[in-house]
C-alpha cells in the first residue's frame, strides 16, 4: 500500500472514493489474522467467579423487587386513602333540614295572621266587629316576631 | 510463493483445528426469547445468557486490560450492568453487540483510570491459561502442541503491543466475527474508521509475527 494512503489511514483522514475502494480490496484479500485470532482460546472464568456473580445478580434482583413493591404499595395506599376521603366527603351530603314541628307551628301562625288580616279588612270596610270563629282563639300579635 | 505466503501457511498449519467456542450459541429467535424472559426478571434466563457469553466477554476484556484480575472484575461488571439495563434493551442491535459495547465502555473507563504500561505476558502465564487440547488426534504430536501454544503467546503479545483502538477492532472483527456496521455501533465510530483501523491492526499483527519468526523479536 502506498505510503501516502498509509499515512492517511494512520491519521484517520477522509479517503477519496478510489482510496476507499483500494482499502476495501485490501481488507477482502485473504488474511491469516482471522484464523490466528479464532484459534485463541477463551477460557471461561472459574466456578467461584460464577458463583459470586450469581450472588450479586440475585442481590440486584431482590433490591429491584423491594423497590417495585414499595412503589406499588405506596401508590395503592395513596389511592385507597383518596377513595376513602372521597366517600367520606361526598357519599352523605348534609343539607340543612328544618324540623317538622317548626314548620307546622309556622304554618298555623301564618294562617291565623291571614285570617286576622282579612277580618280586620272586613271590619274596617263594614264598620262592624266579626264574631270569633268557634274553636279558634284570637290571634296573638305578640307571636308575630316568632314567624 | 512469496515469503509472506510461506509464513502464513506455516502458521496456519501450526494453528490447526479451531477450538470449540466456549459456551452455547443461540440463534437470533432464541436469544430474543431469552431477552424477553430477562425483562420479566427471569434469573434463569439471564443465567443462560451469561453461560453463552462469559468466556468470550472475559477473553475480550482480558486482552483489552492485560490483567486477569481486572478482567474478572470488569467481566462481572459487564453482566451486572446488563442485568440492570436489560429492561431498556430495545433489540435494535444484537445481544452480542450490546454486551460487547458494555464491555468496551467499561474497558475504556478502566484504562482511563490508570496509566497503562505495556507488560509482556510470560509464556508460563499463557500456557496455564490455555485449555488443553480436548480432541485426541494423531496429527497433533506434542511438538506441534507446544508450537501452537507458543504461537498463541506471540499473537497475544502482538495484540498487547498495539493501541487499544486497533486491538478492539481487530478482536471484534477477526475473532468475534462482527461486521463493520456492528463494530461501528459497538465502538461508536464511523464505518470508514473501522475499516482503516482493521487494516492497520492486521498489518501490525502480521508484521510483529513475521519479525518474531525472523528472530527480530524475542
Amino acid at each position: 500500500m502506498e505510503r501516502e494512503l498509509l499515512k492517511k489511514l494512520q491519521r484517520e483522514e477522509a479517503l477519496s472514493i478510489e482510496e476507499t475502494l483500494r482499502l476495501d480490496a485490501e481488507l477482502e484479500a485473504e488474511s491469516p489474522t482471522p484464523e490466528w485470532l479464532s484459534s485463541l482460546g477463551d477460557a471461561a472464568p472459574s466456578l467461584a467467579w460464577r458463583s459470586e456473580l450469581n450472588q450479586q445478580l440475585r442481590r440486584h434482583a431482590q433490591r429491584r423487587r423491594h423497590a417495585r413493591w414499595f412503589t406499588w404499595g405506596s401508590s395503592l395506599a395513596a389511592g385507597a386513602a383518596a377513595c376513602l376521603a372521597f366517600v367520606a366527603l361526598f357519599a352523605n351530603p348534609k343539607t340543612p333540614q328544618v324540623p317538622s314541628t317548626t314548620v307546622a307551628t309556622n304554618e298555623r301562625q301564618e294562617g291565623a295572621f291571614v285570617r286576622a288580616h282579612r277580618d280586620a279588612e272586613v271590619q274596617t270596610t263594614l264598620g262592624v266587629s266579626l264574631p270569633a270563629e268557634s274553636g279558634s282563639s284570637p290571634y296573638d300579635w305578640s307571636q308575630l316576631d316568632s314567624l | 510463493m512469496s515469503g509472506k505466503d510461506v509464513q502464513s501457511e506455516q502458521m496456519s498449519a501450526l494453528v490447526g483445528v479451531k477450538r470449540l467456542a466456549a459456551g452455547r450459541k443461540y440463534d437470533t429467535a432464541s436469544e430474543q426469547a431469552l431477552v424477553e424472559q430477562c425483562r420479566r426478571q427471569d434469573f434463569d434466563a439471564f443465567s443462560k445468557i451469561v453461560d453463552a457469553y462469559q468466556a468470550r466477554v472475559f477473553g475480550f476484556v482480558k486482552r483489552m486490560l492485560r490483567s486477569e484480575e481486572e478482567a474478572l472484575d470488569v467481566t462481572q461488571e459487564v453482566f451486572i450492568k446488563a442485568f440492570q439495563a436489560v429492561g431498556r434493551f430495545d433489540g435494535r442491535s444484537s445481544l452480542r453487540t450490546w454486551l460487547f459495547r458494555i464491555a468496551h465502555n467499561l474497558c475504556i473507563d478502566r484504562s482511563r483510570r490508570k496509566d497503562r504500561m505495556s507488560t509482556a505476558m510470560s509464556l508460563d502465564f499463557v500456557a496455564e491459561d490455555e485449555d488443553p487440547i480436548e480432541v485426541s488426534d494423531s496429527r497433533f504430536n506434542p511438538e506441534e502442541i507446544i508450537l501452537r501454544e507458543e504461537m498463541a503467546a506471540i499473537i497475544d503479545r502482538a495484540l498487547e503491543s498495539m493501541s487499544d483502538k486497533l486491538r478492539i477492532v481487530l478482536l471484534l472483527h477477526d475473532k468475534e466475527d462482527m461486521g463493520y456496521e456492528e463494530i461501528a455501533k459497538t465502538v461508536d465510530v464511523p464505518v470508514g474508521t473501522v475499516k482503516s483501523r482493521l487494516f492497520l491492526a492486521r498489518a501490525h499483527l502480521q508484521n510483529y509475527v513475521s519479525r518474531y519468526l525472523q528472530g527480530e523479536v524475542s
